[in-house]
């Protein structure tokens, strides 16, 4: 069944993108085609459901061709993990096991001409069986939409993710850090690495905030958001700072996940 | 029985934590509902090939440059990114020289990058991949303006000389989570 899966999803990507995958297979002659440019919107790029089991969510998905030539719009189904610098990296359907959604979401039409300037309502469909897991946790999927021209090829074309969230029953919200180093590799910079583990059920769309200190004085106050991580995911959150005056300092690091307490851990750091 | 529901379309539950420790939590919700979305412009001059010459050792630069320019509305609290994905594990060679697609490297260089966005991260000779290849990042929160120029090379170290190039199929992608 994974074999006729995959082999469906190559076939459709081969369909997508103009057999593509057959070009590239092949000795590739010297061409020189006219430039070309493809302008996409899609919105939303985030849907998050709470939908159980017999459930059936519904929302819409809106495509727009911005560029001055016709677009032909092709969405297909994938999961999608966030590799640690924060990148979506696109997966076949079901490569997430048992937190894929990916065989019960749809999106219709998922193949669409679109001439310059038109606008489209795409229907999102997520159909849970009445044998799907009950247990509460975040399931996820998506789609990867995106336009090519609606006859011939283009060597780069534009698409968007759209990434779709389940959440079932009332999943923990919970993470901490387990390890927070603060360096000084060159002078006057300060290198913070802490590393945050999901240890709830729900995902964690957290923020994370530094600050460093000499002498109780504030020198450095930043914030910043953090790739989504799932339950019983760990990720490395990285953060260099410059432009730092010899001494030593107080640093510590707040990690607010989403729930009700925020988690610091603080350290301290000698600048050169 | 089935039951209807409707989505959340890119809302952020927010819940915030005002003090510390947790045992004197001090908790209040904000929902914040702004809807997510992407635009992305691609440009392409023609095809981009990549020939190593007589080189052994370094990157080569490829032919032309690709342009990315658009917009990407995050969830608050999310991050964004712009990826460049391979249609094939490998490229063939005019020749008919085979190359793995990490052999063709990316640098994208910012060409005016503007928003209320954290520090941007782009990518210096990175590897390509099928599955996606970060191009520029951004923290949150949370518009981003983006003007990228994507410059390809290819890794002599790992090629035979040849014609190599990157045919139909490569992507662009906006994403958030």
């Amino acid at each position: 069944m994974q074999q006729y899966r995959a082999a469906r999803f190559v076939r459709r990507i081969a369909i997508a993108l103009g057999s593509a995958i057959a070009l590239s297979t092949a000795p590739v002659l010297a061409q020189s085609p006219a430039p070309t440019s493809l302008s996409l919107t899609v919105a939303p790029l985030v849907v998050e459901f709470r939908a159980g089991a017999g459930d059936t969510g519904t929302a819409t998905v809106t495509v727009h061709n911005g560029g001055s030539d016709p677009e032909r719009i092709i969405a297909l189904r994938m999961d999608w993990k966030v590799a640690g610098d924060g990148t979506v990296r696109v997966e076949q359907p079901d490569t997430e096991g048992k937190a894929s959604l990916s065989d019960f979401v749809r999106l219709d039409p998922d193949d669409v001409v679109l001439a310059p300037g038109e606008t489209r309502e795409l229907a999102l469909t997520l159909d849970l069986p009445a044998a799907f897991p009950q247990a509460s946790a975040v399931y996820h999927a998506g789609f990867l939409v995106r336009a090519v021209p609606p006859n011939g090829h283009v060597n780069f074309g534009p698409a968007a993710t759209v990434v779709v969230y389940d959440t079932v029953g009332t999943p923990t919200a919970h993470a901490k850090i387990t390890q927070l180093h603060v360096t000084s590799p060159v002078s006057g910079s300060a290198s913070i690495s802490a590393r945050i583990l999901n240890d709830g059920t729900a995902y964690a769309r957290s923020t994370g905030r530094i600050v460093l200190r000499r002498d109780g004085q504030v020198v450095a106050d930043e914030t910043e958001s953090i790739p989504v991580l799932f339950a019983n995911e760990s990720r490395v959150y990285n953060k260099a700072l410059t432009g730092l005056a010899a001494g030593t300092y107080d640093a510590s690091f707040t990690l607010d996940y989403g729930g009700p307490t925020l988690i610091q851990g603080t350290t301290e750091v000698r600048v050169r | 029985m089935r039951n209807q529901v409707l989505a959340s379309l890119g809302a952020t539950a927010l819940l915030i934590g005002m003090s510390l420790p947790a045992s004197a939590a001090n908790t209040f919700n904000v929902q914040v509902t702004a809807a997510t979305v992407a635009t992305v412009t691609v440009t392409s001059p023609g095809n981009v090939t990549c020939n190593p010459g007589n080189a052994v050792t370094g990157i080569v630069a490829c032919t032309n440059t690709v342009n990315a320019t658009g917009a990407i509305r995050s969830t608050k609290g999310g991050t964004a990114s712009l990826t460049a994905a391979a249609v094939a594990g490998t490229i063939v060679g005019t020749a008919g020289n085979t190359i793995p697609v990490a052999a063709i490297s990316m640098t994208c260089a910012d060409g005016g990058s503007t928003g209320t966005h954290g520090s941007a991260t782009f990518a210096a000779a990175a590897a390509s991949t099928t599955a996606g290849t970060s191009c520029a990042s951004w923290p949150g929160p949370n518009v981003f303006n983006y003007n990228v120029n994507l410059n390809f090379g290819v890794d002599s170290s790992q090629v035979n000389a040849d014609t190599y190039t990157l045919s139909s199929g490569w992507t662009v992608t906006a994403s958030t989570t």
